[in-house]
């Protein structure tokens, strides 16, 4: 009998091989588009793209990126757009039933970037209204994510405007619950955030689903987000929700890791608020700093998608840490260290849905960071501008213009 | 000697390139936490093999590094070859108040199919804008032309661009999230589309004052959302479909309005509003589905609009292909008739292809293409061999992989279709 080690290495080599395989076959078949549409000969084709015809007849191993772009040049195409027609997989397009499980699992892992492309998918998919729908919802998900609220109420009031299924009950109340949770205390970064009414009103008319067959997780994220919610409107003390946080780690990884979070992002949204005394900050402090190590130590010792929503979890409240740090504090250059840099990076990644461009590399950043900070006038305005950006959207001026 | 400036080029090529992929490695592992030894083990190789001494890594190593960093592999083939920035600006003779005089004769330009410098116009008095709403409206023209000449991708990089610069006019800012609906919805991303879209029509419905910028502004984004909800709906078991049938007619109506309106102000004749000119046919499609008795009718008027004479004025070209969009999906839904069914998707086939091929609209390629997929399929179960692609339709094929995303999903079924069947012959 193979061991599980065994079992994953013979997966791997067998998904490489079909990977490197596909590769092969679509440079070919690019290849032979290229070939048709410069007149037919495929030597005089290889010869303008500076290409050895043989290289492409004869390939045993996987292309090079420079091979691919040449042969995407003889095409018209930029490298970028050739190297994704030839790496884009068959597979991809899956059925509705299918792509609500990849949703659901991205819901709960907090994974802004698979809600996001779930999103996509489920409405390229859409065999019924309720689809849609649902896609529209999970794209409110993916925007409450990123700071863009209005847009989140946008798609919210789609969603029920086309109408949710009752199938889709259990679903769509997670979604709308998370997004909610996220616009009012799960993103303290967020500018103004606030109730979103056509997500509230999902999330209530989905609640009936509490009695349904629901999964345990969904409904221990709930009891989290009441615990975050009790501590927002001082029902709970710091002290006692500190308490919770530590009684949670005894429980499934899973659940701590929502209780620990949403609490603790709860209290670095009371602080965000301000208003408070000296105590009331340090109290709450505290009780983040106590969630976030609680997080790591746990993370620590796992493997697979728990650790992987911890992380996530956990980046989102670095994300807001930090956000907090700039806005609060006033950060000077000193503060921010290579590890310091790396961890907003790595946040910044997560909960921008993967917006590529805005990245270069941790030491990039952490350079950018400083020039940023002395060009600035210290008061860590110009940091939040620069690396938080997605999270108040551009301003627009209320009046027209004509730019001529 | 000149063999070794080539080599010392060659060498701060390769070590430019080794020097991005390192980054991207490094990235990688800080996103996801990982090691070096984990990361070569991600990607399949040994931990000291990571790097090619030539920086070009294989295609393989790139796919595993966008997985590894959750970016799509264009943006990580992006970043390895984008040119190095450290290149001094060229130097600057264009004054701020040369903005109006560029702009203008981008748009010139444009109307010209001059579309290579169109851009550079554009790209020229964005560098000279000193005002937000101006930088968003010359990100806003070259985007126009980007669309214009095909590449939907760049079209939507400016667009995007200019709805993140701060302060930009509530027009112009409304004006460019509805070409972003636009465009987002000729490639696929319906659902963004659509939200997008319903944002600029709120915002623009709440505001007291009017502009023509405003109402141009409303009516794409109308257009838009009725498109992306006309999309949305299944050409089988569409019953359920009736309502948003219904909103997406309601939307194109909408457009309509706007349009008219604008039609009777000055420069805003049929140049600058061409979409204008094929909203009561791309209508028809939607109302079919909720109204019974406008089926037949549908059917008959847009193989009536298709044939019809003329495609050198503005609009008549693009008013022939959205019909034929619109033929193709009434047809494939109520027509019964075997015969009649293969005659008309013929139709709609020829005028999409005539489009796509004289203007690099790869919607309506798109389109073509998928009718084309039909037919040939149809062809080779009825044991007959499918013709041969050309050249025309070769160009077609990569257009539409490169430009609409959404497609390359499929890109295997066109390749076995067609690539295989001219190309590789010495």
């Amino acid at each position: 009998m193979s061991t599980p080690e065994a079992t994953w290495a013979t997966d791997a080599i067998g998904a490489s091989r079909v990977l490197r395989d596909g590769l092969v076959h679509r440079t070919r078949e690019l290849f032979a588009l290229m070939v048709t549409a410069r007149g037919g000969s495929a030597r005089a084709a290889s010869s303008e793209i500076a290409v050895d015809p043989r290289s492409i007849q004869d390939m045993r191993t996987v292309p090079s990126m420079e091979l691919v772009t040449r042969v995407g040049s003889g095409l018209g195409l930029e490298p970028h757009i050739a190297v994704g027609v030839v790496a884009s997989s068959p597979l991809e397009r899956t059925d509705p039933a299918e792509i609500r499980r990849i949703l659901a699992a991205a819901d709960l892992a907090d994974d802004s970037a698979r809600v996001a492309a779930a999103a996509v998918e489920l409405a390229l998919a859409a065999a019924q209204p309720c689809d849609l729908a649902l896609a529209q919802l999970a794209e409110a998900r993916a925007c409450v994510g990123r700071g863009e609220l209005d847009r989140a109420e946008t798609h919210a009031r789609l969603a029920r405007e086309i109408g949710i299924s009752p199938s889709d009950r259990v679903l769509a109340g997670g979604l709308a619950e998370a997004a909610a949770f996220d616009a009012t205390l799960g993103s303290p970064w967020i500018a103004g955030s606030r109730e979103l009414c056509a997500l509230e009103w999902i999330d209530e008319a989905c609640r009936g689903a509490e009695q349904l067959d629901e999964p345990v997780c969904i409904a221990q994220r709930r009891a989290a987000y009441r615990l975050a919610r009790s501590l927002a409107s001082g029902t709970l003390a710091p002290r006692a929700a500190a308490a919770l946080v530590e009684d949670s780690l005894a429980g499934p990884p899973a659940a701590s890791a929502w209780t620990a979070s949403s609490i603790a992002l709860a209290a670095l949204s009371l602080i965000a608020r301000g208003g408070h005394g000296h105590e009331h900050t340090r109290a709450m402090t505290h009780l983040f700093v106590t969630a976030q190590l609680a997080l790591e130590e746990l993370a620590s010792g796992l493997d697979g998608s728990t650790r992987s929503t911890i992380e996530s979890r956990l980046s989102r409240m670095a994300f807001a840490e930090w956000s907090l740090r700039a806005r609060l504090d006033g950060l000077t250059p000193e503060c921010i260290d290579e590890r310091d840099a790396q961890e907003i990076v790595r946040a910044s990644m997560r909960l921008d849905g993967g917006d590529p461009w805005r990245h270069c590399s941790p030491g990039h950043l952490a350079r950018s960071l400083r020039s940023t900070l002395d060009a600035s006038s210290g008061d860590g305005s110009m940091v939040e501008q620069v690396h938080f950006p997605r999270a108040s959207g551009a301003r627009m001026e209320s009046r027209s213009e004509d730019p001529c | 000697m000149l063999t070794d400036e080539i080599g010392g080029v060659e060498a701060a090529r390769e070590a430019l390139a080794r020097e991005r992929l390192e980054e991207l490695q490094a990235l990688a592992r800080t996103y996801r936490n990982w090691s070096v030894k984990e990361l070569a083990h991600a990607l399949g190789r040994q931990p000291g093999r990571l790097v090619p001494d030539s920086g070009m890594p294989k295609i393989d190593l790139v796919v595993g590094l966008a997985k590894a960093l959750d970016w799509p592999v264009e943006a990580v083939v992006d970043h390895l070859m984008k040119p190095t920035t450290d290149r001094k600006p060229a130097v600057q003779q264009d004054r701020a108040t040369d903005y109006a005089q560029l702009y203008n004769e981008s748009l010139q330009k444009r109307l010209e199919r001059d579309y290579a410098e169109a851009i550079r116009l554009a790209v020229r008095a964005r560098a000279i804008a000193d005002t937000p709403t101006r930088r968003a409206a010359a990100f806003y023209i070259e985007s126009f032309a980007h669309e214009a000449s095909g590449s939907y991708v760049e079209a939507v990089r400016c667009l995007r661009e200019a709805v993140r610069i701060d302060g930009v006019a509530l027009n112009w800012r409304l004006l460019c999230d509805a070409h972003l609906a636009s465009v987002l919805f000729m490639q696929g991303f319906t659902t963004q589309s659509i939200g997008v879209a319903s944002s600029v029509i709120e915002y623009a419905d709440s505001v007291a004052s009017e502009d023509d910028v405003l109402e141009l502004a409303r009516g794409v984004a109308h257009w838009a959302k009725g498109h992306s909800l006309r999309t949305s709906i299944p050409l089988a078991n569409f019953e359920a479909w009736q309502n948003l049938a219904q909103i997406s007619r309601d939307h194109f109506l909408r457009a309509e309005e706007s349009a008219s309106r604008l039609a009777t102000r000055p420069g805003f004749e049929t140049k600058n509003l061409t979409f204008a000119t094929s909203i009561d046919v791309i209508a028809l499609e939607p109302a079919a589905i909720f109204d019974e008795g406008a089926r037949e009718r549908a059917v008959r008027t847009l193989v009536e609009v298709i044939r019809e004479g003329g495609t050198s004025q503005p609009g008549v070209s693009e008013r022939k292909a959205w019909a034929s969009v619109a033929l193709a999906n009434t047809a494939k839904r109520f027509l019964t008739d075997p015969m009649q069914l293969r005659g008309v998707l013929e139709l709609a086939s020829s005028a999409l292809r005539a489009h796509a091929v004289a203007t690099n609209n790869w919607y309506f390629a798109h389109r073509h293409l998928q009718l084309d997929a039909e037919r040939r399929r149809a062809l080779v179960d009825n044991g007959c061999a499918s013709r041969a692609l050309d050249a025309t339709e070769a160009r077609l094929v990569a257009g539409v992989l490169g430009q609409i995303p959404a497609a390359r999903s499929d890109s295997v079924s066109y390749f076995e279709l067609y690539a295989v069947q001219e190309g590789g012959r010495s």
